[in-house]
C-alpha cells in the first residue's frame, strides 16, 4: 500500500472545503472528508474537522445516534493518533460533555487536556526564556526577565523554569540590568 | 438610567488604547487611563449581569471608539451577547435532534434559559433539560468558532 505524502493529505483538506463552508458541510466535502479518514486514520486534523463538521451538518437519512457514533469514533481515533494531544482531548471531552451522559468522562478528559497543554505550555515558556537569554542583548533580557516572572507565577514548582529563570537573571544581572545581590 | 452615559462621558476626556488582558487588568494598581479602563469594562459586566444588553451594546461601541476599550475586547464582548442572545431553535438542525433536546425551549434565547436556572424557575423544563439546551447553545458557538 502506498502512503498518501502530507502535502498531499492538507490538499485533498482544502479541496474538501472548497467544496463545502466552514460551517455547514456539502454532501461532497463529506464524502471528500470520510475517503481521507479512510485512507489516513491518522491525520488527526482532517478527524477533528470532520467530526466538527457532522455536528453542524444535519445529513438526511442519517439519524442522530448513527451521526454521534461515528463522531466519537472519529474523536477517540484523534485522540489516540496525536498521543492524547490537548487540542483532540479537548474535543472529545466537549463531546463527551455535550452528548454523552458521562460527566465523569468529560470532567477527567478536560483535565487532562489541560494537564497536556500545561505541560507544552511549560516546555514552551522555557524554550523562549532560554532563547531569549542566549540571544543576550538587553532587549531580550527583559523579555525573558519579564515572561520569567509570569512563568514562575504559573509553574513555581518547575525544576524546567525555576533552571531558565535563573540562567536569565544571572545573565541580566551581568549586563547590568539587575542588581547582583538582591537583599 | 442613562447614568452610565454621564460616566462615559467623564471617561472620554482621558484616551488611551486600552490593550491589556481583562483580570490582569484588576490585580494592577489603579491608575490613569488604566483605572478608566477598568471603570469601563466593570460597568460592563455591571449592565450584562443585569441582562441589560442593549446598554452594554451601546456602551461598548461608545467606549471602544474613544479607545476605552480595545477592539479585540469589544469584538469579544459583543460576541458573548450575540451567544446569549441566540434562540435554541436556532442551532444547526443536527444539534437539534440531540437525544432528549428540550423543544419546548426553542423560542428561549441563552440568557432567558440562564435565568430560569438562576430563579431556580423550573415551570417549563427541568433544571437537566435547562442545562442540555445552555450546552448544545455554546457547543455551536463554539464549533463555528464564534467563541
Amino acid at each position: 500500500m502506498t502512503h498518501l505524502r502530507l502535502d498531499e493529505m492538507i490538499a485533498r483538506m482544502r479541496v474538501a472545503r472548497e467544496a463545502g463552508s466552514a460551517h455547514e458541510a456539502s454532501p461532497e466535502q463529506l464524502q471528500r472528508l470520510r475517503e481521507l479518514a479512510r485512507d489516513c486514520p491518522a491525520f488527526t486534523p482532517n478527524l477533528l474537522e470532520l467530526a466538527r463538521l457532522l455536528r453542524l451538518t444535519d445529513e438526511p437519512g442519517v439519524d442522530m445516534e448513527q451521526a454521534l457514533a461515528e463522531i466519537e469514533r472519529l474523536l477517540e481515533q484523534a485522540v489516540q493518533a496525536s498521543g492524547r494531544s490537548a487540542p483532540a482531548l479537548l474535543e472529545l471531552a466537549h463531546f463527551t460533555d455535550v452528548f454523552r451522559d458521562s460527566p465523569g468522562l468529560a470532567e477527567a478528559l478536560f483535565e487532562e487536556s489541560a494537564a497536556s497543554a500545561l505541560r507544552a505550555l511549560e516546555n514552551s515558556w522555557a524554550g523562549l526564556i532560554d532563547f531569549w537569554t542566549l540571544e543576550r542583548t538587553n532587549d531580550t533580557l527583559e523579555k525573558a526577565l519579564k515572561l520569567g516572572e509570569l512563568a514562575e507565577r504559573v509553574f513555581p514548582e518547575s525544576p524546567r523554569i525555576l533552571h531558565v529563570v535563573e540562567d536569565a537573571r544571572e545573565k541580566a544581572a551581568r549586563a547590568g540590568l539587575l542588581p547582583r545581590n538582591e537583599d | 438610567m442613562r447614568n452610565w452615559r454621564a460616566l462615559l462621558g467623564g471617561l472620554a476626556l482621558v484616551v488611551g488604547a486600552c490593550g491589556h488582558v481583562p483580570g490582569v487588568e484588576r490585580d494592577s494598581p489603579g491608575n490613569g487611563v488604566h483605572a478608566d479602563c477598568n471603570t469601563v469594562a466593570a460597568r460592563i459586566q455591571a449592565l450584562m449581569a443585569q441582562w441589560q444588553f442593549a446598554e452594554a451594546e451601546a456602551l461598548i461601541a461608545e467606549s471602544s471608539a474613544v479607545g476605552l476599550l480595545s477592539r479585540p475586547h469589544a469584538t469579544h464582548l459583543l460576541a458573548r451577547i450575540a451567544q446569549l442572545n441566540t434562540k435554541l431553535g436556532e442551532i444547526p438542525a443536527r444539534l437539534q435532534r440531540a437525544k432528549n433536546f428540550p423543544s419546548q425551549l426553542k423560542e428561549h434565547t441563552l440568557y432567558q434559559i440562564e435565568k430560569m436556572m438562576d430563579d431556580g424557575d423550573f415551570s417549563l423544563a427541568t433544571k437537566v433539560q435547562l442545562k442540555e439546551a445552555a450546552k448544545l447553545i455554546k457547543e455551536q458557538t463554539r464549533l463555528m468558532g464564534k467563541l
